[in-house]
């Protein structure tokens, strides 16, 4: 267990923003974060002796984070939680970050996963198909209409791509 | 992409501080998960060694007899219900005494043990039908394998006897005698001798009577004094029985003999055939106490079967079961039993004994001492009686389905109970 911690100490902040960027709410941000670990913890012993935990923890968040939208026949509204952390700073770079929040809470699940592989993670498209287990088409195509749809959302932001 | 980027790492960049991981709450939970998942597997593994075990012990498994089913030298039962397995083996060396056979159009020819197991008996390329032999006792059992292969085969000892230059009556054996198809043949009460309808191959031999020890040692039966008769069984150990035209225009009569055809007696028989000069083959048989006779009178198309007591030539039955050809009469408490839609009939209309229509069963013959017995019903039985519904010849199939189907099921909530488990939280409201 104790390379267990020394992993998650090494890497806590790393699956927060990354959490955090696929919900977009706190609360649920550390739901997934922990259930993520849980996920780690359950194969830690597998997956460590392959010497791949960040891999693996990557592919299990972002499943989590797709399947949550998948498993309801109703998508669920998004939660906002009090006090984000883009409201820390002020002016102009509070306005840029609500901004970037909001539009890319506009997006799907699947759309915010692919966002965060290929421009988060910088994963290229074949890993990205690769950890969502899908095409590279797909993610090609996904990739796209999240662009687009976070030009709509934030054009003064995102103009210069 | 790379402004998308620094504006992502913008906008994440304070989130450590909000976002907090608990390793050790998350290593217990992993734990869980791991064990969940270990006594999920444990669990499923006993279910379906216990499904296995019920369902392969429900079903036929033709090749192998109970000890159960095999007591003492001879068959003491019989089953009520004959089904089409999923797969029939060779008749083994020793299977253990027979209950009786069927001929089913769409398996062949085909041993039942009492427990209801079939088992194929061998049949090669005949020219003609030749039913299997069943002694009373269900021990002994003659067949053809082939043109020239005749076979005594002892179901208990395990023993094969090829019976010595005999062939059947096509012109593709050369073996220097032959026995006929579409006729009975008839075990002593003993099982060491075997009546048969044949004779010596070539011109000029005279005996139309195969008689074979049980060692296959063969003798031709020296010509009756009535040259039309035909054999109906054996009335004792050392007692013939045959049918022979009487005096009287339509009359019959039962000629006893030993076992070299010497007349010992002669019974008049109380009935009269419409048809002078008709008897034949299967005109009748005797019952396994050799007491009653089936005889078969009137003509085509307006038969009537009596039953006569082989002593007195009393008539002490009469009405209308199946047709005798090509398969020989099996009794049932004293009385010739009927073979409809491949079941057996008593002869108060009950039937006692069924099969299933996949086989398209056209004979049974069941061993006299097999239907003195008991009844073995089985599961099938037990749960079905000798009821002939889709679902009595499927229930195994249907069972198994709806296992599956459970399984399949239980397999699918398992894994969505995870799945909502162990993700519950992220993004929902």
């Amino acid at each position: 267990m104790e390379d267990f911690e020394a992993w998650v100490q090494a890497r806590a902040g790393s699956l927060a923003r990354t959490a955090y960027l696929l919900t977009g709410d706190v609360h649920l941000a550390e739901d997934l974060v922990q259930d993520t670990l849980a996920r780690v913890a359950d194969h830690w012993r597998r997956v460590s002796r392959r010497g791949s935990p960040d891999a693996y923890a990557r592919q299990v968040m972002h499943h989590l984070a797709v399947d949550r939208w998948r498993r309801r026949r109703v998508r669920p509204p998004e939660a906002l939680g009090a006090a984000p952390p883009e409201l820390t700073g002020h002016g102009y770079d509070v306005e840029r970050r609500v901004v970037l929040r909001d539009a890319l809470l506009r997006l799907t699940p699947r759309q915010r996963a692919t966002v965060s592989l290929r421009f988060y993670e910088d994963l290229t498209e074949v890993e990205t198909a690769a950890v969502l287990g899908c095409s590279v088409s797909t993610v090609k195509s996904t990739t796209r209409d999240a662009l687009r749809r976070l030009r709509e959302h934030a054009p003064d932001l995102l103009e210069a791509w | 992409m790379s402004e998308l980027r620094e504006r992502l790492d913008d906008l994440l960049d304070a989130t450590p501080s909000y976002v907090v991981a608990d390793a050790g709450a998350a290593w217990r939970a992993g734990a869980r998960r791991r064990r969940r998942r270990q006594v999920g597997a444990g669990v499923l593994v006993v279910v379906l060694v216990l499904l296995a075990g019920l369902g392969l012990g429900a079903l036929p498994r033709p090749g192998t007899v109970d000890p159960a089913e095999h007591r003492g030298g001879g068959v003491d039962g019989y089953p009520t219900r004959i089904a089409d397995p999923w797969r029939i083996s060779d008749l083994p060396d020793a299977p253990g005494p027979l209950a009786g056979f069927v001929v089913a159009s769409e398996r062949g020819r085909l041993g039942v043990t009492p427990g209801g197991r079939l088992l194929r008996i061998p049949e090669g390329d005949t020219s003609d039908t030749f039913p299997p032999i069943l002694s009373d006792d269900g021990r002994h059992l003659a067949y053809l394998v082939d043109v020239r292969t005749y076979v005594l085969h002892d179901l208990v000892a395990g023993t094969r006897t090829v019976v010595p230059g005999l062939g059947d009556n096509s012109g593709r054996s050369d073996e220097p005698y032959l026995t006929y198809g579409q006729t009975p043949g008839f075990w002593s009460p003993d099982g060491e001798r075997l009546l048969l309808m044949g004779s010596r191959r070539g011109r000029g031999a005279t005996g139309s009577f195969l008689l074979v020890d049980a060692d296959g040692t063969l003798s031709v039966l020296p010509d009756l004094p009535s040259p039309s008769g035909s054999p109906v069984g054996w009335l004792s150990a050392d007692r013939l029985g045959w049918l022979v035209e009487g005096n009287a225009p339509g009359a019959v009569e039962l000629l006893v003999t030993d076992d070299r055809a010497r007349e010992v007696d002669r019974v008049n028989l109380e009935a009269r055939r419409l048809e002078s000069g008709s008897l034949n083959q299967w005109s009748g048989s005797v019952s396994p106490d050799g007491r009653s006779l089936l005889l078969v009178v009137g003509g085509p198309g307006a038969e009537t079967d009596v039953v006569l007591d082989t002593r007195t030539g009393t008539q002490m039955w009469s009405g209308r079961i199946g047709s005798l050809w090509d398969c020989p009469t099996s009794w049932y408490d004293g009385l010739p039993v009927d073979v409809a839609s491949g079941g057996l009939v008593d002869r108060s209309g009950r039937t006692f004994v069924v099969t299933d229509p996949a086989l398209a069963v056209g004979c049974v013959g069941m061993a006299g001492d097999a239907l003195a017995g008991e009844p073995h019903r089985g599961l099938g039985g037990l749960v079905f009686g000798t009821r002939t519904g889709w679902l009595s010849w499927h229930w195994r199939e249907a069972g198994l389905g709806v296992v599956g189907g459970l399984l399949a099921l239980a397999g699918l909530l398992v894994v969505r109970r995870r799945r909502v488990s162990g993700s519950a939280a992220p993004g929902s409201a």
